[in-house]
């Protein structure tokens, strides 16, 4: 399947990440996302309520369900989430109309998302949270300060034997 | 890197530590496959056209020739042609100013390569043909167009004008207004563009023939009718303001182009790149061919934007000493937000693109109109050129915002577009956006209440994506007017909806002291029934452990008579314990949506029991839940709206509350803030939302007696305040209110007009209002 034809490219299409992900199983990502109603949101603060982002989101259509994306072992907000519509096209308009602009004074991104499954709202870094915060050598007070690695370089480490 | 070598297989080991790439590095060039060669010519074939005059460093018609040579072997390759074709008409279709510009280049390459004119003419066929049978009345217009941009070196000028001849002709028997205007404005937009492309007197006399018969057709006269007018009237006791003239698009069209007529359809503004020294046309000459037009039975109104209630747009900014606009009298008026509107609705899926074509757009009409970009007014001369680009761009993205009854995408998109615009160009932009904004606080009070609505959510979206900055000071004196005056309410509405997107003391950080007041912060949420020394205590603990022990709800029933019969000695026990009870789920659900959400499915069986189907403990069961978020209306709004999709209350319940209940069956002492929880009815956009969802809700699943029910009890409540109300703004904006939403639901409501009618009312405006349906 390929994207449709247009003068400029559509900024509702799955973004490289998930090209490259979906090619991996062999399939292609239009085909696997075509009646996608879910929503991978990304680079949220912390701090951000689902009633923040609720607002924000209903512009696009109605909300079925908003899941949080939690630290897997303090169970707190970890700067994701998931949102799911009631339909397919709603989905397209928050990638147009929503991914890109801010919430909480930070930019969010979309991603359409193949849909929820159980398990998928913990982060999967080595701390609990997201890999992205492990990795990141800046500060972002939204997201926790410094990245968790940065902070775990700084203690001594202990010699495996 | 002069040893790189592209494509060759390079070993890991010999590079030096610094140049070797990691995983992550998506700019690599090596071992990328090299792209086949009919993907480098589809890439070359499409970027050419579609950045055609985009580049203000390269001169255009170099831009063309430049293509011209590539386009007669890149057209062909078998694997791309067909998209190749279609693809000129994609471009014709999202970027419409470009169409002069693609039509010389096309030209120009039928010179070369007279295959090239064959396909696209034969493409030109097949797209009008396929435009009449879908009744894709835009995209026909957008075709007929690029045809007329044809005919000086490609298209035979007779065979286009026998189409529009026979077009034209149909016009009479067309018995539906919407498509009556839709089609006529497809001709009205096309003729200009036939003259400019093929001069002759014929061509003239026709095209002038064309556009009378046009202006003798029975078309409804939209002036009488006002629902559509973004204008209402205003107490007397109101300073007069100038009001910026409103006109119906189509309207001003025939009246436009009256004088174009006059002109022998000279319009200056049209350029014609074709006729330049540098481009070279073809002689070839082909036809058009003789498309037989559908039954005028099967054709259809399209979702577009001439009905036949009238489309009226107003001058976003009050008088200035220069005209920053065209005039409504000029059809350049008509035909530079025709061009910036087809941008906007095609092309809505790339915003950054759009922000950066439409403020380019006056490079792809003749220059001498307007001023170089960013320039301040101050620094315009009255003499030369007075039209400026960021003044024209902000007046159409905010009429199509504000476009009545409703926009044609989502407000959300312009929302975005207005932020792209102001993110591309800050320092030309702002300005302008702030001469919009002020000039629309200050008339308020002369919008209909939609468009106030619509102009609150945008600006609370607005700032927040640019640090809630705003010169709140100059707006201090709104503080002083009367309550309900609708410039004091955008203020408190505005914060409102900042808070919403944020929280409380990040507002409060932006504010003047004069506005904080308008902040609520309650901080966490209060419990009452857990403070010891209230007097329902010992029941609410009950209730709360109850749900909290997960009790079975046999059990929740004995728990329920127990306290009913502690309660027995109370006016109305049952009414308490439906608080008791939904204040506790409120409770226990407050962390988050998802908490509540799964506190009302846990405690479902009993909220149904105690709750019932009864209007005036559902009532209750919404008041507790807003009394619990009083200080969150717009959290105690979603859980209403779970509650809803639970099936635990319905729309007519939540209509009952906000418009059927007199104010006096409530005991406001438990309210802390009282006064804010009665207003917070009264031009709050929280609700308005609400309204608006839950009707289009009722609608989609064909509810006709709910929405019967709804209607009546809107219309009613409306005449009531007419009636009895002193104050002169709540009784503004209880007839307003209703007037958008007899509005907005125009057509479902004339299907139930003689029972409307029915409804005892006093007020002649809203029997004068509910005669236009």
């Amino acid at each position: 399947m390929e994207p449709p034809l247009t003068s400029v490219k559509r900024i509702d299409g799955p973004s490289a990440y998930m090209i490259r992900k979906c090619s991996r199983q062999g399939e292609s990502a239009y085909k696997i996302l075509q009646d996608s109603r879910t929503l991978y949101v990304g680079n949220l603060s912390f701090y951000t309520s689902e009633e923040q982002i609720a607002e924000l989101f209903k512009e696009a259509g109605e909300i079925k369900r908003i899941i949080m994306g939690l630290d897997r072992f303090e169970k707190t907000p970890c700067g994701f989430c998931f949102v799911e519509y009631f339909d397919h096209e709603s989905a397209l308009r928050c990638l147009k109309y929503i991914s890109g602009t801010k919430l909480d004074e930070r930019i969010v991104r979309a991603d359409l998302d193949p849909g929820f499954e159980d398990g998928r709202q913990y982060g999967r870094g080595t701390t609990g949270g997201q890999v992205r915060d492990e990795l990141r050598v800046d500060y972002d007070p939204g997201r926790g300060g410094y990245g968790k690695r940065q902070i775990d370089d700084q203690e001594p480490k202990r010699r495996k034997i | 890197m002069s040893d790189y070598n592209r494509g060759a297989k390079r070993s890991y080991e010999d590079e030096p530590q610094d140049i070797r790439r990691d995983n992550y590095d998506n700019n690599r060039t090596f071992n990328r496959p090299k792209r086949p060669v009919w993907k480098q010519a589809q890439i070359r074939f499409r970027r050419g056209l579609a950045t055609i005059g985009d580049d203000t460093d390269e001169d255009v018609y170099d831009h063309i020739s430049r293509v011209v040579q590539n386009i007669p072997k890149d057209m062909f390759l078998p694997e791309i042609e067909l998209s190749n074709k279609k693809y000129v008409f994609v471009l014709c279709k999202e970027q419409s100013f470009k169409i002069p510009l693609v039509a010389t280049t096309i030209m120009s390459a039928a010179a070369i390569e007279p295959k090239v004119g064959q396909a696209i003419l034969e493409e030109l066929n097949q797209s009008i043909k396929d435009a009449l049978q879908g009744s894709l009345w835009n995209d026909l217009k957008l075709y007929l167009r690029f045809a007329a941009c044809l005919q000086p070196g490609l298209l035979d000028s007779d065979s286009l004008l026998s189409f529009v001849d026979k077009l034209t002709g149909i016009l009479p028997t067309i018995s539906d207004q919407t498509l009556l205007k839709q089609v006529s404005y497809v001709i009205l937009m096309t003729l200009p563009y036939i003259v400019l492309g093929h001069r002759s007197e014929e061509t003239v006399a026709k095209v002038s023939e064309f556009y009378k018969s046009i202006t003798e057709l029975p078309f409804t006269d939209v002036s009488s009718d006002s629902l559509n007018y973004p204008y209402v009237d205003y107490p007397e006791s109101e300073e007069k303001t100038y009001q910026s003239p409103a006109v119906d698009i189509f309207q001003s069209l025939l009246e436009q182009l009256k004088e174009v007529d006059q002109n022998q359809w000279n319009v200056e503004i049209l350029p014609a790149p074709w006729s330049a020294e540098q481009v070279k046309l073809s002689d070839s000459v082909f036809k058009l061919d003789e498309i037989e037009l559908p039954e005028v039975g099967d054709m259809k109104p399209s979702e577009g934007h001439v009905s036949k209630y009238g489309e009226f747009v107003f001058r976003l900014f009050s008088p200035q000493p220069i005209e920053t606009t065209p005039q409504f009298e000029q059809f350049a008026c008509t035909l530079l937000r025709d061009n910036a509107v087809d941008l906007l609705d095609n092309l809505d899926f790339n915003r950054m693109e759009v922000a950066r074509l439409i403020t380019s757009l006056d490079l792809f009409f003749r220059p001498s109109f307007f001023v170089p970009p960013a320039t301040t007014l101050d620094a315009i001369s009255p003499e030369g050129p007075t039209w400026k680009i960021e003044d024209f761009v902000t007046d159409t993205v905010f009429n199509q915002l504000f476009r009545l009854p409703t926009p044609v995408l989502p407000p959300v998109y312009y929302h975005s577009v207005l932020i792209e615009l102001c993110m591309l160009a800050p320092v030309a932009i702002a300005p302008v956006f702030g001469r919009a904004i002020r000039n629309i606080f200050n008339n308020l009070h002369q919008f209909d209440v939609d468009i106030f609505m619509r102009y609150i959510s945008w600006f609370g979206h607005h700032l927040s994506n640019f640090t809630y900055t705003w010169r709140w000071t100059e707006w201090a004196n709104a503080l002083d007017l009367p309550e309900f005056h609708p410039r004091r309410l955008a203020i408190r509405e505005i914060i409102a909806k900042e808070v919403r997107l944020s929280f409380p003391q990040r507002i409060l950080e932006t504010l003047p002291p004069d506005f904080t007041s308008f902040v609520v912060d309650g901080g966490d949420v209060e419990f009452k029934y857990g403070k010891d020394d209230y007097k329902y205590h010992e029941q609410g603990q009950k209730v709360l452990q109850g749900i909290k022990e997960r009790k079975e709800a046999a059990e929740m029933k004995e728990v329920f008579e127990e306290v009913k019969q502690q309660l027995v000695d109370e006016t109305s026990p049952e009414t308490l314990l439906i608080q008791i009870l939904v204040c506790s789920v409120c409770f226990l659900g407050s962390r988050s949506l998802s908490h509540a959400s799964r506190c009302i499915e846990r405690s479902l069986s009993s909220l149904m029991a105690v709750i019932g189907t009864g209007k005036e403990s559902r009532v209750t069961a919404i008041d507790s839940i807003m009394k619990f978020w009083k200080d969150s209306p717009g959290v105690g709004v979603q859980i209403v709206e779970k509650f809803a999709a639970f099936n635990l209350i319905d729309a007519v319940d939540i209509f009952y509350w906000i418009f059927g209940h007199s104010s006096s069956d409530y005991q406001y002492d438990e309210v802390r803030h009282a006064q804010l929880y009665e207003s917070m009815l009264i031009g709050s956009l929280n609700i308005w939302e609400l309204i608006v969802r839950l009707l289009n809700a009722v609608i989609r699943t064909g509810k006709e007696g709910q929405f019967l029910e709804i209607m009546s009890y809107i219309i009613q409540d409306s005449d009531k305040a007419l009636k009895e109300e002193e104050d002169e703004w709540v009784k503004w904006w209880k007839l307003n209110q209703a007037r958008s939403l007899i509005r907005r639901y125009r057509e479902t409501l004339s299907s139930i007009k003689p029972k409307i009618q029915e409804l005892d009312l006093s007020s002649d405006e809203l029997k004068g209002l509910l005669e236009k349906v």
